[in-house]
């Protein structure tokens, strides 16, 4: 079976899933939501200061509910045995991984897209009006986020310290990707420029491709010990 | 299934599985040829279940090796291995149609062979509609049986076939092992039922301690039951 056919098999079933169960990303918004207000409540920041504070408060949501999202996502696998019932199958396990990076990547732009309104009402940071760069760097960010996330997710449904795992590896390893994403979405609000984002998103772009490739490598030998 | 039939042995050769100081196999060999229906007996702990993940791949072996017809077991015979687990290995918020289509894409078989699963399995349209995750533990059953014989497999691992379901159902189960032995696919069934045992089987192997201790051709319900319960 090759490598989309059963990415878009493991895509279609999370997103089959979410439409029924509708857990991901209703507690997910949830929790991001509240990151948001507590963010903006507890700074208690001047106008000018929280225009630039508004794009960090954006990626500390999205990678708080980025994290309750890939745990969710793992923890459907994990029930019933299931994920051991898709390794057995004669699919392409790299697909496997595709396609929950493209079902997490889904849940998080809804959850992202949602978010960006909900900052600008917050902190009066302009993100709706540069969405020109705020929205490709949504994407990148949570595309690398969402790569080595659905790595470490894969690796964590056969152990019981899951979320010690998610919590002390997964977010150092994304943290560059989440600094630059939030200096890019700075730049742009603060300039109103791109010019001054895609300094920031080049290297966002070469960690991703990195990210991607390494999680392509190593899915499937992960797998089968 | 694209597949075609293996119609070859399976042949476990001096297998050991350690947890750990644990031994839960050792030295475990056995020659099965196709059409034979091998039925692994023994207390809890003797190290059937183990064997069965290590038929199916799931699990490696310590020291040792499997073969299917001559090749080494891999993740490559998967296509032609069902495993019927102690899990039903499958989505609770999906129904049994759903999930049938899944794993029938993900074995790249058409939907041709979902209905044939449906019928064979009485998985009418309200019961087939309905999340699993609702469903009994003897309807459970049978969605997992369906799945596990969806691709048509060759090797079949049945790991307590038996468990929930009601006297039909078993004879359901005798029904599929019996045809799946005249197409001379090989069947592991794991079972503390002797009556099932000693209805499908066409051998019988006991475990105790992770060793084979007794083997024997097909014997009655009451030599199992003898071999159960005083070990040999």
């Amino acid at each position: 079976m090759n490598l989309w056919k059963s990415a878009w098999c493991i895509f279609q079933k999370d997103m089959l899933i979410e439409r029924k169960s509708k857990q991901i990303v209703t507690s997910t918004f949830v929790f991001a939501l509240l990151v948001v207000v507590l963010c903006a409540f507890a700074f208690d920041l001047n106008k000018a200061d929280s225009v630039r504070t508004g794009a960090g408060a954006l990626w500390i949501a999205i990678c708080f509910s980025g994290v309750l999202a890939i745990s969710r996502s793992y923890l459907k696998e994990r029930e019933m045995g299931v994920w051991s019932g898709l390794l057995l199958s004669p699919a392409s396990k790299t697909g496997f991984y595709l396609g929950k990076i493209m079902g997490l990547m889904t849940f998080l732009t809804i959850i992202g897209s949602l978010l960006i309104p909900i900052v600008e009402l917050f902190f009066h940071t302009p993100l709706l009006e540069n969405l020109n760069v705020v929205a490709p760097t949504l994407l990148l960010g949570i595309l690398g986020f969402c790569a080595v996330g659905a790595l470490f997710g894969a690796m964590i449904v056969r152990t019981s310290v899951r979320d010690l795992v998610l919590g002390v590896v997964l977010l150092p390893l994304v943290s560059p990707i989440l600094i630059l994403c939030a200096k890019a979405t700075q730049a742009a609000v603060s300039s109103g420029t791109a010019g001054a984002a895609w300094e920031y998103l080049r290297l966002v772009v070469v960690i991703d491709v990195l990210f991607v490739a390494i999680g392509m490598w190593l899915f499937e030998p992960l797998m089968e010990d | 299934m694209e597949s075609s039939r293996i119609i070859g042995k399976v042949v476990v050769s001096e297998v050991t599985k350690l947890f750990g100081a644990k031994r839960a196999l050792c030295n475990v060999s056995l020659d099965v040829s196709p059409g034979e229906v091998v039925a692994l007996i023994g207390k809890n702990g003797a190290g059937k279940s183990t064997l069965l993940s290590i038929l199916s791949t799931m699990m490696k072996p310590t020291f040792g090796t499997v073969q299917i017809n001559g090749a080494p077991a891999t993740a490559e015979s998967r296509a032609h291995i069902g495993y019927l687990s102690h899990k039903p290995f499958v989505y609770p918020e999906l129904s049994c149609e759903e999930n049938l289509k899944l794993f029938a894409s993900l074995y790249n078989v058409g939907d041709d062979a979902v209905q044939k699963m449906k019928t064979q399995f009485r998985l009418d349209e309200f019961f087939s509609n309905r999340p699993v995750g609702v469903l009994s533990r003897g309807q459970l059953q049978r969605a997992a049986l369906a799945r596990t014989l969806l691709a048509a497999p060759d090797v079949l691992l049945l790991d307590e076939p038996a468990s929930g379901l009601d006297r039909g159902a078993i004879g359901l189960i005798e029904q599929l092992v019996a045809e799946h032995r005249d197409k001379a696919g090989i069947t592991f069934i794991v079972s503390h039922d002797p009556a099932l045992v000693a209805e499908v089987s066409t051998r019988v192997v006991l475990l105790q301690m992770g060793e084979v201790a007794h083997e024997t051709g097909r014997c009655s319900s009451d030599d199992i039951l003898t071999m159960l319960v005083e070990g040999v």
